[in-house]
């Protein structure tokens, strides 16, 4: 498979699924993304990258087992495939890159 | 509960499994919202989630094929279907032709059918529904809630021919404690019998059965919540123990999950059962104690009014061998059962009926409103209509058309009001107006879309077929010659439009008479004055759970100590009962004794309040005569402080201090001060006779005290908790309320009432007042030949801006005379909800008079001014 690029979103839905785990649904990654962005997007918004995601095969999803309470029901969990991965991976070198040899601390004189 | 249409909307637009995952995290959010934001917001936000734009986007991701596809190849040859679907056609294509005229219409038959489909369905859900027992039908309360123990015992043992089943409850807070954080839960008193009346079978284990009652039985009955809370759904719960009110109770069953309990018996939703037992000697065994409420199954044979007069033969029976030879009035009378159904819904049925009849008015000025402008619509289109005729159509073809016209017009208006009634009865489980019983989970069902189709087709017959009719009456020659304009022939059609414009404005004058009367008790009932002063003022609730009654005396009194150094607190006080913490017609907590005055000729029933010597400074109460309770006051030398009713009635007169009451014979109480009277049920409580003692003589016979702190700093509730518990750590405190919010939630009935007359009389007034004008409007339209003529005669501006207003203010006057007949003669209807006022008070009908002539003369005026702007030559001209 040949290299996937990511969209500043995408990135930042994948990296999202990555640290969340097992507790990666759709809510849930609202809320890291919301933590990070200041923006509380809709479940659906997150669910068109996500589903978007896996249509490219760099995240994956299946459901959990039904919750342990009476009328408990399955939740659909991502998770990140190794090519999610190495898409994150591609992204981040190719930032490093153009910020190497930059001062990030340095203020913009013109 | 999550709302079910946006869920219902998300699973719509996106089938498959990404939608049901995605509508399952949005109820799961909701869920956890309802907690953290309250339910409005958290409905809100779930709304949000259905209506946002990224749902279709997500749709157009999963690439949902599109299965919408209208077909527009028609059978060949004539036929009726073919006739209607080409009707429909040529409807839809003319109503597009003209937006405004259609979005006018639609928009009208929206409000009508919207508002009185969300008012039918709760209608539907409160009323006409059966209670979800086994037979409803034969299920029964005993009248007046607040029975006693003896009655009970006596009825339930000479009524086994009248009833199948026959049991008593009533409910308590309680304390549960040991694993958990000690709280206050809601527990109910049942006799054995209270399940098997009901047709209730536990989901799991057993219910309590007769050997329940014997003392030693420390057993329990859980509600499916609390098994599911408490014990995670565990199948095993049988056996386990609790602790309620610091005794070890064993479960013994789970109640079903769909399980309702009626209300009026055990209050909403209890968690905890127990079986209620009476030790011999308690002192609720006492025909002064009334708490209990009676709920009976009748045998299939037996009818009302048979049962009824049964039981009053039997209460005879048992007050002539009544041992104590007591003769209490409040048992004296006799008692009438009530069907369950009944007892529940209450007075609510009469409010909730009242809307929809009002609801049904506007519904009918809606339909007046719209046929106008069908008629209006006809005469314009009378050319059309007559060319169809010359050419071939049928009278019965033109009818067809016409009529289909309007039903589709109506049938989109009912499309629209339906969508503004789900947001509605969405907005009304949320925010739960007016204290309805049984209207915990309102919804629009397919019963309900049932009659919404059928009252939008009705409508659209209603005001499509006179209009129709007159159409295709018309005479072709003068139509065709005329070219359309108005001629004599169209002035019977005028008459039927002017016709329409009375019967809507004497509809909305009837609507908001009624609004103006319920309106007007609102305001008086809110104004009334409680005796006391209701801000700054919280009250709280403690639940004794093991202590022994002469313990609960001084754990008050410690309890109080502790508040009162609360910094910020002003004062601290106590008593059985506060105002307003319970209020309606179901009395908790009170006891009445016989009570007789020197000289005076009977027993007078008396409420007995015993209160702590910081209650009235507390509440604000203000003292007429002598002095309040002191904390010398106990069981030596008893005192009472009385109302000024209770003077008055009692005594004739307002100075009683020194006065020597005689309570059943071996008491006497002097009487040390007098109060203004403190309203405790509601603010349009009757006066009664009504005691107050000090509660270290008459200690606490109930389970809890009520306890009231006036300060003024924010965030003293979590400080009394506090407080509280440095007193007894294991003590669950209730919530603690502004006694504001308190007599708010009494009038919250009245305001909802009164609210949506007052919204629906603001329509029927804003269509009445368009039927005026657009009336008028058209007629100036029609008759701008003549108009011209007359000003070009000589005619001034002002006499022809006259006529034209005062042809409008005719048609409102007639409407309004009509309208007074009808509320005075509907009046009688609003009586029952009507407070400090009656229903032919003038000061509303002559309000209800100016206000509707003002509208009037502004909807004619502008039809007017548009007549005096007529250019003589140019209409003349243009004709």
């Amino acid at each position: 498979m040949g290299e996937q690029r990511l969209s500043d979103v995408e990135q930042r839905a994948l990296l999202a699924v990555w640290r969340l785990g097992e507790q990666a649904w759709g809510a849930n990654v609202r809320d890291e993304l919301a933590a990070v962005t200041g923006r509380r997007l809709t479940i659906s918004a997150v669910y068109v990258t996500l589903v978007r995601l896996e249509k490219r095969g760099l995240a994956m999803s299946s459901f959990t087992e039904p919750e342990n309470f009476q009328g408990g029901k399955a939740k659909r969990r991502f998770g990140i495939t190794a090519e999610g991965v190495a898409a994150l991976k591609e992204s981040r070198a190719q930032l490093e890159q153009l910020w190497d040899g930059l001062d990030a601390t340095a203020e913009w004189r013109g | 509960m999550t709302p079910r249409w946006p869920l219902a909307l998300v699973r719509w637009l996106l089938p498959g499994d990404v939608g049901e995952s995605v509508a399952r995290e949005i109820a799961t959010a909701h869920d956890d919202n309802v907690g953290r934001r309250g339910r409005m917001r958290a409905a809100i936000e779930c709304w949000r989630e259905a209506l946002s734009p990224s749902v279709l986007q997500l749709r157009r991701e999963l690439r949902v094929p599109t299965h919408l596809h209208l077909t527009s190849n028609l059978p060949p040859g004539p036929s009726v279907l073919n006739h209607f679907l080409s009707d429909i056609r040529l409807a839809v294509r003319g109503l597009r032709a003209r937006p405004g005229f259609a979005l006018t219409a639609i928009l009208i038959i929206a409000v009508g059918i919207g508002a009185s489909t969300a008012i039918f369905t709760v209608v539907d859900h409160v009323l006409l529904r059966q209670l979800p027992f086994d037979s409803p039908e034969r299920l029964v309360t005993v009248d007046d809630p607040g029975h006693t123990v003896p009655m009970f015992r006596r009825w339930h043992e000479e009524t086994g021919e009248i009833f199948e089943h026959f049991a008593a409850a009533f409910s308590d807070a309680g304390a549960l404690t040991g694993s958990t954080v000690p709280s206050e839960v809601h527990v109910a008193f049942v006799r054995s019998e209270f399940f098997p009346a009901l047709g209730v079978a536990p989901a799991v284990g057993r219910g309590f059965v007769a050997e329940d009652h014997q003392p030693t039985a420390e057993v329990a009955v859980i509600s499916h919540g609390a098994w599911v809370r408490l014990f995670g759904s565990d199948a095993a719960v049988v056996g386990r123990e609790i602790h309620l009110n610091q005794t070890p109770r064993t479960i013994v069953g789970v109640l079903p999950a769909g399980f309702e309990p009626p209300e009026i018996l055990v209050g909403a939703r209890p968690e905890f059962w127990l079986p209620f037992t009476v030790e011999a000697g308690s002192n609720v065994d006492d025909w002064g104690s009334h708490f209990l409420s009676i709920i009976g199954r009748l045998r299939p044979d037996q009818n009302l009014i048979a049962v009824s007069e049964s039981l009053d033969a039997v209460t005879a029976r048992i007050r002539a061998d009544n041992p104590a030879g007591r003769d209490d009035p409040i048992e004296s009378y006799g008692f009438g059962v009530t069907p369950l159904l009944q007892a529940t819904v209450g007075d609510v049925g009469d409010a909730l009926y009242l809307l929809l009849g009002a609801v049904g008015l506007m519904l009918l000025i809606a339909c007046a409103n719209v046929a106008s402008l069908l008629l209006a619509r006809s005469t314009e289109r009378h050319q059309e209509v007559a060319v169809r005729a010359a050419l071939g159509a049928s009278r019965g073809r033109i009818i067809q058309q016409l009529i289909t016209e309007a039903l589709v017009l109506s049938l989109a208006g009912g499309a629209v009001g339906l969508a503004a009634a789900l947001g509605a009865v969405e907005w009304f489980n949320v925010a739960q107006p007016g204290n309805i019983p049984r209207s915990g989970a309102v919804a629009i069902d397919l019963r309900i879309l049932a009659v919404a189709f059928g009252t939008a087709l009705l409508t659209g017959l209603v005001f499509g077929v006179a209009p129709a009719l007159r159409a295709a009456r018309s005479d072709l020659n003068t139509s065709i010659r005329d070219g359309g304009n108005a001629t004599s022939a169209s002035a019977r059609r005028q008459h039927l439009r002017s016709g329409l414009v009375v019967v809507e404005v004497a509809l909305a004058v009837v609507l908001t008479v009624g609004a103006g009367l319920l309106f007007g008790s609102f305001v008086r009932m809110n104004a009334v004055d409680p005796g006391f002063e209701t801000d700054q003022l919280l009250s709280f609730r403690l639940t004794f759970g093991t202590y022994a009654v002469d313990e609960r005396t001084m754990f008050v009194e410690q309890a109080r100590a502790a508040l009162e150094t609360i910094p910020g607190v002003e004062s601290v006080g106590a008593g059985i009962t506060v105002p307003f913490a319970i209020t309606g017609a179901g009395r908790c907590c009170w006891f009445d004794e016989l009570v007789t005055a020197e000289d005076d000729p009977g027993p007078h029933v008396a409420i007995f309040n015993p209160v702590d010597e910081g209650y009235f400074t507390t509440l604000g109460a203000r003292l007429r005569q002598g002095r309040s309770i002191l904390p010398t006051d106990g069981d030596e030398d008893p005192v009472a402080v009385v109302t000024l009713s209770t003077a008055r009635s009692m005594f004739g007169r307002d100075d009683v201090v020194g006065e020597v009451l005689d309570v059943e014979g071996d008491l006497n109480l002097r009487i040390v001060g007098v109060v203004e009277d403190i309203r405790h049920w509601g603010l349009a409580q009757q006066p009664e006779n009504e005691i107050y003692v000090p509660h270290r003589g008459f200690g606490h016979y109930f389970q809890h005290a009520e306890f009231l702190v006036r300060g003024s700093r924010a965030g003293l509730a979590s400080e009394i908790r506090e407080a509280i518990w440095t007193v007894d750590s294991e003590l669950p405190v209730d919530e603690i309320v502004a006694m504001q919010q308190l007599v708010a939630r009494s009038v919250a009935a009245p305001r909802f009432y009164s609210g949506v007359l007052v919204v629906f009389s603001a329509v029927a007034l804003l269509l009445a007042a368009g039927g005026v004008y657009g009336t008028l409007m058209f007629q100036v339209g029609q008759r701008r030949r003549e108009i011209g003529i007359r000003m070009a005669l000589g005619a001034r501006v002002r006499d022809v801006v006259g006529t034209v207003v005062s042809r409008g203010v005719l048609l409102a006057s007639m409407g309004l005379a009509l309208g007074v007949v009808g509320a005075l003669a509907l009046g009688r209807v609003v009586e029952s909800l009507m407070f400090g006022i009656t229903s032919t008070d003038p000061a509303t009908f002559v309000l209800v008079a100016i206000t509707l002539l003002a509208v009037a003369f502004a909807a004619s005026y502008l039809p007017a001014r548009r007549a005096g702007r007529c250019d003589p030559a140019s209409s003349l001209r243009s004709q």
